[in-house]
């Protein structure tokens, strides 16, 4: 006789599995595909191995479907397993078996847990069989397996938990599958929409300032994203998992869990085919849809016109879409209107926040840490959390000083009362970030987009900073650069001569170090654009690769000493190097070579590499010997020597 | 024993249960008859387990059903949309059952089986008439002690009707089992139920014993000689009377008993006691009450 008080059902378990076994059958082997035979075959190819494989690394197997999978196979498995609960006769014929509620929810976690633990372990186990028995263990150990494995079934595990927290929600089959993306993505959309749209309302908000540091971590669809994407061995801040944000998501997975539990036990049976089964969620749901698609509007109408007025028409509109969205998937009617009163509610607390925020606009705006509080402040183009400078291996620039700080306010003061909206159009636009570090730990940060032609004490005060010795040093990769790796420096002409020279010597790499920092301190931010530019490579051993710095004939002490290591007359252009010069009009119908030196001269000194005017000229530059530039040059009418252009009259 | 007191529901705003009371005898059958929308199935699915009332309470042998596994192991649901799992066939729709309910007999599921001449195929291939065998043949080898039907008898020819009328009776006969049927056919309940209730717009109307009632009302035809009055017809609780010719006919609230003496004594030529319907006496009765039954039955 059968035990009477067994609580574990053998046949819903075999139903589950008869349900969507064949899921976790095409699971396995997906991903014994992409990782220990795609191993295998790269390993038994003698230059793949040498070129793709890298030690320590099992993420490195076309990470992009190990992702994709670990975040559609869950879903897909919870929403079938749980799609009893979205039909009416399914659910009915379920809930009138004698069985409860928390038992069926614990029966289809169990199933759905042990079939994704299943294809991936065994891929594990084939992971470690394989390289304990081969020569591919030189590539990775158990432990890097393990950490795959861990890495794996937790993002796997989390979508599974957030399938299962959706899947009580709501009461239809087709929205289940939707709410559960919309939810794991949505702290993450929020705070992303959020920033944004306080950077439209407010100047100096810096958007990215919060968004980049927070907004991947905020989904476990883009946290993961960046740890299977980037290299393990690589230790950035993208591949390393935070301990930290791990256990938070590992309690938010249990207080979904027990919360769909809670759900599941309350949930009223004859809300089945709702698209949201609980009353006091709809107002809440009712309000998110319309407050994302507000904000949505709001950024589309922006990005588009960089105007507030089309933001707020924006506003408008996503608001109303929102509304007509998410009544209609309330009430499954197009006939919406009905319902005005409830978008006049959401409409209510949209103008509050909308009030609130313009209460705080001057306050924030103009709030400017005094000096005394300051203890350093950054500076530079964009912040970079992760805590590196503008480009790899550069330090970030700090200000210390306090005359340092109070140009920087100086400055910051100037940005705030110049108009902030001709920006985009302006041809000398600066984007800078000020992130001031208090005496107290606090810290203030603004971010700010703005053109700096026709206001001359903005420029004044912009290249008073950009000039100062501690920008130049943090801006300019050589004066980071680890002197000891340096190996070579690729001396490289300018695009005319396309000319390149290696420098191995090591005191000329030394003198040429020295004379580029002192050049760099000398000269003015404001270079013109020039077309004899030279660039420098420091080749390292490092794994940043190069620093690259460019320069022209202005940096003295450079030029002098590739003149005495009788470089600088391989990467200069003298008139003498070329034969000839042709000369098309825009429309190609004219063509005038020029030979004339002086003319030559004028040309070399007056062409820019592209000019939009119909007026401009091609320029083609042949030379004597060696290759010639490719791409052509352009020169303006009013530019041209005026031999040339009576030329052109005839 | 089944007891349902005073229970409410609402569906979003909507009132669809307004305290309905009632209860089921052990070894009774239990009509509830009402129109589409009147209330019936929601009180099968509260009495069910599935869902759970506003007010009120349901109690089968004392106990509130829902999510209580040891009353739900003695209560199979037939809802009227019947839903089978999905691929599965006769034989493993069978193993379900028996995972399901503890006093499963297989011998006897078998025994329907054949008795019903149901191929062991996927259930979903059947056609409407065989799937409600098919629940017909489960229900009945789980061994409810409470078997709740839906609309049972929807969509089945006579022959397959009657065998299965057959098969309840015998159960309810046999092992005390009581039968929660809803329809909203009358005609159809006449022989099978001890009591009726009837639901109208989420309200309990009447409720009866169909033994009682059928007692309490006569329905006589008779003529009586030249001369002779009618007077004597005053005395009684006259529901309905009509004449054709010389030929009355009267339903009446009385004893039967009661009401052959009386005529014996009058002495009519013609005298017979007519069988009355249970349509009838519902018309006739209710009749007097205000509520147009013809609208709530069809």
């Amino acid at each position: 006789m059968p035990s009477k008080t067994s609580s574990i059902k053998k046949q819903v378990i075999l139903y589950d599995l008869r349900q969507v076994g064949w899921l976790s059958v095409l699971y396995f082997l997906a991903l014994f595909l992409i990782v220990p035979l795609n191993i295998i075959i790269k390993y038994s190819n003698q230059k793949t191995r040498e070129i793709v494989m890298e030690k320590g690394e099992v993420f490195l197997y076309v990470p992009e479907f190990q992702w994709i999978l670990s975040i559609t196979v869950p879903v897909l498995l919870g929403v079938i397993l749980f799609r009893y609960m979205h039909k009416k006769q399914a659910s009915d014929f379920l809930h009138s078996m004698p069985v409860k509620r928390k038992t069926l929810l614990g029966h289809h976690t169990i199933v759905g847990l042990l079939l994704l633990f299943v294809p991936i372990g065994l891929n594990a186990i084939i992971l470690i069989t394989i390289q304990a028995v081969s020569g591919i263990g030189d590539y990775f150990n158990a432990s890097d397996v393990l950490s795959w494995l861990g890495l794996v079934l937790f993002l796997n595990v989390f979508m599974f938990v957030i399938t299962v927290f959706t899947s009580m929600i709501t009461g239809m089959f087709s929205l289940h599958l939707v709410f559960t993306y919309i939810f794991s993505l949505l702290p993450a959309a929020v705070m992303f929409l959020g920033t944004y749209n306080l950077s439209i309302l407010l100047v100096g908000f810096p958007a990215d300032y919060y968004s980049k540091s927070m907004v991947r971590a905020y989904s476990p669809i883009t946290y993961f994203y960046d740890r299977f994407l980037t290299s393990q061995t690589g230790n950035t801040v993208y591949s390393q998992v935070s301990w930290l944000t791990l256990t938070i998501y590992a309690a938010i997975a249990v207080l979904l869990y027990i919360a769909a539990h809670w759900l599941y036990v309350h949930r009223r049976l004859e809300e089945t085919s709702q698209s949201v089964v609980y009353p006091f969620m709809r107002p809440v749901f009712r309000f998110g849809v319309i407050i994302c698609f507000m904000m949505t509007g709001g950024i589309f109408f922006h990005t588009g016109s960089a105007s507030l007025g089309w933001a707020i028409f924006g506003y408008i509109a996503g608001s109303l879409a929102g509304f007509v969205l998410v009544e209609s998937i309330l009430y499954k009617t197009w006939r919406v209107y009905t319902n005005y009163k409830s978008f006049l509610v959401v409409a209510g607390f949209i103008v509050l926040a909308f009030l609130a925020t313009y209460l705080v606009k001057n306050n924030y705006e103009n709030s400017i840490p005094s000096v005394e509080e300051v203890e350093k402040v950054y500076f530079g183009e964009f912040y970079n959390y992760e805590g590196q400078g503008v480009e790899p291996g550069m330090e970030p620039l700090y200000f210390t000083n306090e005359d340092d700080i109070e140009l920087v306010q100086r400055l910051q003061k100037q940005i705030i009362s110049a108009p902030q909206d001709n920006a985009w159009e302006s041809e000398e636009s600066r984007s800078t970030f000020i992130v001031y570090e208090l005496e107290n730990g606090e810290k203030i940060a603004r971010s700010y987009f703005y053109s700096i032609e026709d206001n001359t004490e903005l420029k004044r005060l912009q290249s008073e900073v950009e000039n100062s010795l501690l920008y130049k040093h943090a801006n300019n990769a050589v004066f980071n650069l680890p002197k000891e790796d340096v190996y070579a420096v690729d001396v490289q002409s300018n695009n005319i001569k396309q000319n390149s020279i290696a420098v191995t010597d090591p005191q000329l790499i030394n003198k040429l170090h020295e004379a580029i920092k002192k050049d760099i301190e000398l000269s003015s931010s404001e270079a013109p654009e020039e077309l004899q530019t030279y660039s420098l490579d420091f080749l390292t051993n490092k794994d940043e690769g190069f620093y690259y710095t460019s320069f022209d004939d202005s940096y003295k002490n450079t030029v002098q000493v590739l003149q005495e290591a009788g470089i600088y007359d391989d990467i200069k252009v003298y008139p003498e190097d070329i034969s000839s010069i042709e000369l098309n009009n825009f429309d190609r119908n004219k063509t005038i070579t020029v030979k004339e030196e002086s003319d030559l001269n004028h040309i070399l000194d007056h062409a820019v590499y592209y000019s939009e005017d119909e007026d401009s000229y091609f320029v083609t530059v042949n030379l004597n010997r060696g290759s010639s530039m490719k791409e052509e040059l352009s020169i303006e009418y009013d530019d041209l020597p005026q031999s040339i252009k009576n030329q052109l009259e005839e | 024993m089944i007891k349902a007191v005073e229970i409410s529901k609402k569906f979003e705003r909507k009132q669809v249960l307004d305290q309905v009371g009632f209860q089921v005898r052990p070894g009774t059958i239990y009509g509830l008859l009402g129109s589409n929308g009147a209330g019936k199935t929601t009180i099968m699915r509260i009495l069910a387990g599935i869902l759970k009332q506003d007010k009120g309470c349901v109690l089968i042998d004392g106990k509130a059903v829902f999510e209580n596994v040891e009353i739900k192991q003695r209560i199979i649901f037939m809802p009227d949309i019947l839903y089978f799992l999905p691929q599965y066939t006769v034989k493993q729709m069978g193993k379900y059952y028996a995972d399901m309910y503890t006093n499963w007999d297989q011998r006897r599921y078998d025994q329907l089986i054949s008795q019903f001449q149901l191929e062991n195929k996927k259930v979903s291939s059947f056609s409407k008439g065989m799937q409600r065998q098919v629940a017909f043949c489960l229900a009945l080898a789980a061994k409810p002690d409470y078997l709740i039907m839906d609309e049972p008898l929807d969509g089945l020819d006579a022959v397959v009707r009657q065998r299965i009328k057959g098969l309840i009776i015998n159960d309810v006969a046999e092992r005390d089992m009581s039968v929660l049927i809803s329809s909203h056919n009358l005609r159809e309940m006449e022989n099978l139920c001890d009591d009726i209730g009837i639901v109208h717009k989420g309200k309990m109307i009447l409720e009866r014993n169909l033994d009682d009632m059928k007692s309490e009302v006569q329905k006589v035809q008779f003529a009586l000689r030249k001369g002779q009055d009618t007077q004597f017809l005053n005395e009684l609780n006259i529901l309905h009377q009509e004449k054709r010719g010389s030929i009355h006919l009267v339903i009446i609230k009385a004893d039967r008993h009661e009401v052959e003496a009386l005529f014996a004594a009058q002495n009519p030529v013609v005298l017979d006691m007519l069988p009355l319907s249970l349509e009838e006496i519902f018309i006739y009765e209710m009749g007097g009450a205000g509520y147009a039954i013809e609208n709530i039955l069809d």
